[in-house]
């Protein structure tokens, strides 16, 4: 048996019997982890209100290297405060850890999909606008996941797409796909395109709420090709 | 030994909440063993159950139906000296039974039967918001006690609701939150610290 000590993101959280809990982690240095929570149902003393969902926890698991781990121990290393207390941040945030939770196989590390998740809970946390860090986190899981969408160049013939035309984007080609090479049913505009661009490279430009909008549409399709987002 | 019926009974009883196999077997050789008149009993109410009881039609709490009405209502709603203008909004009929426990709450209720889930993709679609809005405007409600549990989806279905029933013109109130009644500080999470703190009162 193994000792995991990590920070942790809480994914998913099931009522097992009447009293545990079986949770579904994110931890830094081990990836996606479920782990059973014995007494966890009646906020047992040792992992007090810990186990809620966008605080980064600090975590000790004891992990057997299958199935079920058992979560020994968990505390609140940072409070996000003002994410939950707003529902656009909640809701924003939330999609987001649903699709990371459907994206990463269990027990892979993912430093970048960490990095990615942390920086969307702390940027709503600071106030900034929860649609467009979910529509840049999501653009990024994709990448961190290995299923990054192409928005500069053509993904079949590489030819860069010319700037203020409207974009063709295959979510099942990963990307932009030029008139050439025979389009696709999905278009963008211009603005959608140099905004998903830049999200996807750290930047954050005034965007529009449209334009947001489209761009989170457009990753959750492009998860849905990889994953079952349903279940 | 034919034992047929006595699996199907002991299997049906482990599928209630906290009945594991073994627990359900001692149930069935007791339900055979001792005073019949127990197991008669139990089978008849257990059979009538269903149609005994049924969700009452204004606030989701259980409710006996009654042939002679139309409308299956609960003796909350029935009750002429609860205060209609009060109206607490729970999610689940075990929150209704809790706060009725503490004996303090005069007005009536509300069973949402769901919270929103942002982690689970439960969004405000899945709430029965129209049918809330329709008892305040049919009951006369004044305040609304938001009395969602203390958690992220219970959190996030009280922003929801503060949202949609401000512009009806309602007082909306939350039930408090922080460290419990013989608890000690020493202990408490920084959630509920923080939130004891924020929603300090005035001695
Ligand atoms: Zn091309
Ligand atoms: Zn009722």
């Amino acid at each position: 048996m193994r000792r995991i000590e990590s920070e942790a993101l809480l994914l998913r959280s099931i009522e097992l019997g009447e009293t545990d809990l079986v949770v579904t982690l994110l931890t830094e240095t081990d990836g996606k982890l479920a782990c059973i929570v014995r007494g966890g149902r009646r906020g047992s003393h040792r992992l007090g209100g810990a186990l809620e969902p966008f605080h980064t926890m600090h975590v000790a698991i004891d992990d057997r290297g299958r199935d079920l781990s058992t979560l020994r121990e968990a505390r609140i290393e940072r409070v996000r405060g003002r994410l939950v207390s707003t529902l656009e941040g909640v809701e924003a945030a939330g999609a987001c850890l649903r699709w990371a939770r459907h994206l990463f196989p269990v027990r892979t590390p993912e430093p970048q999909g960490w990095t990615t998740l942390v920086a969307l809970l702390d940027a709503i946390d600071e106030g900034a606008p929860p649609r467009r860090e979910l529509a840049a986190a999501a653009l990024c899981l994709l990448t961190d996941a290995g299923y990054g969408l192409d928005f500069e160049r053509c993904v079949r013939c590489g030819k860069p797409c010319p700037h203020g035309r409207p974009a063709a984007i295959d979510t099942v080609r990963g990307g932009l796909v030029c008139q050439a090479c025979g389009g696709a049913r999905r278009v963008i505009g211009s603005d959608a395109r140099l905004l998903a661009y830049a999200l996807q490279n750290g930047e954050r430009p005034e965007a529009s709420t449209d334009d947001v909008e489209i761009l989170v549409a457009l990753a959750e399709d492009a998860m849905a090709v990889h994953a079952d987002l349903a279940s | 030994m034919n034992t047929g019926k006595l699996t199907r009974l002991t299997k049906l009883l482990a599928r209630l909440p906290g009945v594991g196999e073994k627990t359900a077997q001692r149930y069935v050789l007791f339900l055979l063993t001792a005073d019949e008149v127990v197991a008669r009993e139990l089978g008849r109410e257990l059979s009538a159950l269903r149609d005994n009881l049924q969700p009452c039609a204004r606030c989701g709490n259980i409710a006996e139906v009654d042939p002679e009405r139309a409308e299956t209502i609960c003796s909350i709603c029935a009750d002429s000296k609860r205060d209609a203008s009060l109206l607490c909004v729970v999610a689940r009929v075990h929150d209704l039974m809790a706060i009725e426990r503490a004996g303090t709450m005069r007005g009536r209720y509300f069973v949402l039967g769901k919270l929103l889930s942002p982690l689970e993709g439960v969004g405000p679609e899945q709430l029965p918001l129209g049918k809330l809005t329709a008892r305040i405007e049919t009951d006369g409600v004044r305040e609304i006690i938001v009395a969602t549990p203390p958690s992220v989806d219970g959190e996030a279905t009280a922003l929801f609701l503060k949202r949609e029933l401000e512009p009806f013109g309602v007082s909306l109130t939350r039930i408090a939150s922080g460290v419990p009644h013989g608890g000690d500080l020493e202990f408490a999470d920084p959630i509920t610290m923080g939130r004891a703190l924020s929603g300090r009162q005035r001695i």
